[in-house]
């Protein structure tokens, strides 16, 4: 009889393998991604009743319950107050989803727009153990690699009204470039999508998430996009006086996957990094002027490496790829919304668009916005900056006609002059000292044309060259300086070359730290160590190995010469995998000793190779690293996102019926049925039927191939049942998946 | 005489047959008893669990899925029930020099509140351990179990749970039995046994 039902099994598994279509990438993890996809509610609590106050669409990105999504419509905020937040499952992927559980915030970024959160509560607020949920999930892949051109699958809720999950199919039209992350700060697509898809995520044709569809919020006053769903009023009517829910209008902006890997990295590992001085010294937030002003708007056809303009340009010869929009800004925060209008001889031109979004830069400073690699049709191109829906400043360029050959000043980099006039250094950064020097190319430069060189410190106008013609000859390189006898206040310094009165060119730069040859010697003395207290750390050197386990990495390092609103980046790596940048505005006083980072862990610092960077302007100018452990983080053996998802049915032989609680254990390809001693390290994954006898394998199965062949082996007891055993149980690539498989066992 | 030799060979039948009805009967009695005897020994089959870190040696039913999750030393599930797998589980907990049992118990009631459904405790009493005559105490508790698995249609089960709890060489050893509630009473004599089997 035995015999007789485990044939009956393999005859099952190896019939189903018979009849599906093989299945690849995207199409394999269909499934897994309807199911890993979430909608949020955000609620308030008010007098023993939640209200929902925005919603959004997310993804679920690690089996324990991190959810990925905007940040918008998840933090609290003038427009979604909400403090609450609720998670949404397709449980049938036909139908809308149920809420199930309850999130918190792990990780945010406001100005990027994302977050992450993480599922603590079941619905009824019980907490729950992340260690012992099981849930599908997707896996973020490097968004750097994506093509024009390239077909996306965006996956999200189309509307907040009870519908199931809508799968759109979208081209890569253009990539947006901002300073935050070059080229691809956004992926635009052909279509656009509802805005409460906000949030969801785009996948590549493996089925790999690589972006983040995402829309600034609409605000309450925006009704048609602002449903009423309760009677927040508690007045027995639901109308335009109660609390409406904030959705927009439509998304075709998608935040690359790569700004969230850090995030990710830094969630899914629990570790925070904390910055006492960020607590105590209110000035690293500057206040901020309510009215965002947008100034300077000029055209460059290139970028550099530290996000300055290489050539100022005020037109284009036909069939050109590559321009960007140039603009001063102040009296920005991460909560402002901007949108950037193009017009191509007065038609829309959604190519070079973006959408409302969130203000990602900092809270004034040089900011751009463009495109390459992709033609520029001719026409005059109209760009248009709307600052919180309201047009704040447009700029003009025309594209088209044969290359003309006009003076031009280009490539500004800064340093300190060597003997022969050769500025040496980083380029963007420099030491104080009594002389900065600025080199750039000059090209069709005619004799005679008049220049003047313009030099700024903080915004204010410090130098200023007399009006003079040139006489450097037609093509070649040129350094000019800036000296004071008294030494250059450190800070940050901006140069203007005009020619004819029109600016040429222009870059910033920033002097800090003491000199040390051509270079900066801005930090100095970092060193991590680890002790019970920042007191007791701060007498300890450097070291570069901890134990397993430690709590706590105290980072401390002294400053010289750097001025309050210098902007300061630090940036932690684990395995040189980046979890955690963070920008600041400086405001310590102008040197000072112990700046003080930590990194933290409550139930200790996973083992790994940890750095940390300090840079000033995008340089690195100190780095410090060590291990904690073996040096290397361990495997997690349970992030395995591809291979065949398993579930099916457990019937009763005689009545047909599904038998509930009947457990299914699937054991390790390393063992067999005979070697199975009933330990559970010995098994690959289990799962227990429901009350339909319906089960859902927590892990993928491996696809088993005659090079790596891998043979599981399945026992499945139930008292009151005969046994079902098997060994060689393997999916294949043309294995269906979702596997799902029918079972019956015989009453003994 | 004939009828008398046809008598005795009578008699000599029907005894034979009385013998054999008898010895079947016998038979099938034994047989019955064996029987009943390989079904209890299979049913009550244990195997031995040693962790020598912990000093704990455990004789628990065979054929029970053990594991060493976080938390505990020791966990043994009875995969083969329908419905709520019967659980044992053993607990090593360090106790301070004025850490009573009873403020332990209030210490795990209020973690378990936090994480268990509808979690109660129904009485708490001192237990007597008979092999090693050690004084404990055990809380009775129950909690409504529910599947963390969204996809899955679970209807939630009452859990009924018996934790044992003892001092020993300056720790505090939970010994814990969780029971579908309906099953429990029958789940507790051999769970005794276990406690009993105990070694620490």
């Amino acid at each position: 009889m035995r015999r007789k039902f485990l044939l009956c099994l393999i005859g099952l598994l190896l019939g189903r393998h018979t009849v599906v279509q093989a299945q690849t990438g995207l199409e394999a993890q269909l499934n897994r991604i309807q199911q890993a996809t979430v909608f949020i509610y955000q609620a308030e609590n008010a007098q023993d009743d939640l209200f929902i106050t925005c919603v959004a669409s997310g993804t679920l990105v690690s089996r324990s319950g991190l959810i990925l999504t905007n940040a918008h419509s998840t933090l609290p905020n003038a427009a979604c107050p909400g403090d609450t937040l609720i998670i949404a499952l397709a449980v049938d992927i036909n139908e809308p989803p149920i809420p199930v559980y309850r999130a918190e915030i792990v990780q945010a970024d406001n100005g990027l727009d994302l977050a992450l959160l993480q599922i603590s509560q079941d619905l009824d607020g019980r907490r729950l153990d992340r260690n012992q949920l099981s849930l599908p999930f997707v896996e973020v892949a490097d968004s750097s690699l994506l093509q024009l051109d390239e077909t996306l699958t965006v996956v999200g809720y189309p509307a907040i009204d009870s519908q199931p999950l809508r799968i759109e199919r979208a081209t890569i039209v253009s990539f947006i470039a901002e300073p935050l992350a070059g080229e691809q700060s956004w992926i635009k697509t052909s279509i656009s999508f509802p805005a409460t898809m906000s949030g969801g995520a785009a996948y590549n044709r493996d089925g790999r998430l690589v972006g983040i569809p995402t829309a600034a919020p609409a605000t309450v006053a925006e009704v048609d996009s602002c449903p009423v769903l309760q009677d927040t009023t508690r007045d027995g009517l639901i109308n335009a006086n109660d609390r409406c829910i904030p959705i927009g209008e439509f998304v075709n902006a998608i935040r690359p996957a790569n700004f969230a890997r850090p995030l990710l990295r830094g969630a899914s590992l629990a570790l925070n990094v904390e910055i006492p001085a960020l607590e105590t010294n209110p000035l690293l937030t500057p206040a901020v002027d309510p009215v965002p002003q947008i100034t300077r708007l000029f055209f460059s056809s290139a970028v550099n490496e530290a996000g300055l303009p290489s050539t100022i340009v005020s037109s284009l010869p036909t069939g050109a790829n590559s321009l960007y929009l140039f603009f001063d800004y102040a009296n920005m925060t991460p909560e402002t919304t901007y949108e950037l209008r193009v017009s191509t001889d007065n038609i829309p031109n959604s190519t070079f668009s973006l959408a409302p979004v969130r203000w990602s830069g900092e809270v004034r400073g040089l900011w751009y916005i463009g495109a390459t690699g992709q033609t520029l049709t001719n026409g005059i191109y109209d760009f248009t900056l709307f600052i919180d829906g309201i047009a704040k400043a447009t700029s003009s360029i025309v594209i088209g006609g044969a290359p003309v050959e006009t003076p031009t000043l280009s490539d500004l980099v800064f340093g300190l002059s060597d003997e022969s006039g050769t500025p040496l250094g980083n380029g963007f950064v420099l030491p104080a000292g009594n002389v900065a020097s600025a080199r750039f190319i000059y090209r069709n430069m005619p004799e005679g044309v008049s220049w003047i060189a313009r030099w700024f410190y903080e915004g204010a106008e410090v130098f200023r060259t007399p009006p003079d013609s040139w006489r450097d000859g037609v093509s070649g390189a040129k350094t000019i300086s800036i000296q004071d006898q008294n030494g250059l206040l450190p800070g940050r310094y901006r140069l203007e070359l005009y020619l004819d009165g029109r600016l040429a060119a222009t870059s910033d730069f920033t002097i800090a730290g003491e000199r040390e040859g051509a270079f900066p010697s801005v930090f100095r003395d970092i060193r991590l160590t680890a002790a019970a207290s920042p007191q007791e750390a701060i007498a300890l050197p450097n070291s570069n190995s901890f134990v397993t386990n430690v709590e706590n990495i105290y980072t401390f390092f002294n400053w010289s010469q750097i001025s309050p609103g210098t902007r300061v980046t630090i940036r932690w790596r684990v395995d040189d995998n980046l979890f955690y940048e963070r920008h600041l505005v400086w405001s310590q006083t102008l040197q000072g000793e112990n700046f003080l980072v930590t990194l933290t862990r409550p139930d200790g610092l996973p083992d790994g190779r940890y750095s940390i960077e300090l840079l000033v302007d995008q340089v690195v100018l100190a780095r410090a690293e060590a291990s904690v452990g073996i040096g290397q983080l361990a495997i997690d053996r349970f992030a395995q996102v591809s291979g065949v998802q398993v579930g099916g049915y457990i019937l009763d032989a005689k009545t047909g019926r599904g038998i509930s609680g009947v457990t299914f254990l699937l054991i390790s390809e390393a063992f067999s049925v005979e070697d199975f001693v009933w330990d559970a390290t010995q098994l690959y994954a289990q799962a227990t039927t429901d009350r339909n006898g319906y089960f859902q394998l927590e892990r993928l199965l491996q696809i088993s191939s005659e090079d790596f062949p891998v043979p599981y082996s399945v026992i499945i007891q139930a008292d009151g049942y005969l046994p079902i055993q098997a060994d060689g149980f393997e999916v294949t690539d043309t294995t269906a998946n979702p596997l799902e498989l029918t079972i019956y066992l015989m009453p003994n | 005489m004939t009828v008398a030799i046809q008598s005795s060979r009578t008699s000599r039948r029907i005894n034979r047959q009385l013998w054999n009805h008898f010895f079947v009967l016998v038979l099938g009695a034994v047989g019955l008893l064996v029987t009943w005897n390989f079904r209890q020994s299979i049913l009550n089959a244990s195997s031995v669990y040693i962790n020598n870190t912990a000093g704990i040696r455990a004789v628990y039913p065979a054929s029970w899925l053990i594991e060493e999750p976080a938390g505990a030393v020791f966990r043994a599930r009875d995969v083969r029930a329908i419905g709520f797998k019967t659980t044992y589980q053993i607990q090593v907990l360090p106790v301070g020099s004025q850490t009573s049992q009873r403020a332990l118990f209030d210490i795990l009631a209020i973690q378990r509140s936090q994480t268990l459904a509808a979690y109660r405790t129904l009485a708490i009493q001192p237990y007597q351990i008979p092999a090693n005559d050690v004084e404990a105490t055990a809380v009775l508790y129950t909690y409504v179990e529910t599947s963390l698995n969204p996809f899955l249609e679970q209807v939630p089960v009452v859990v009924q749970g018996l934790d044992v709890l003892f001092v020993s060489r300056g720790q505090s050893i939970i010994v814990t039995l969780l029971a579908d509630a309906t099953k429990f009473d029958a789940m507790l004599p051999r769970f005794e046994t276990f406690i009993q089997q105990l070694e620490y």
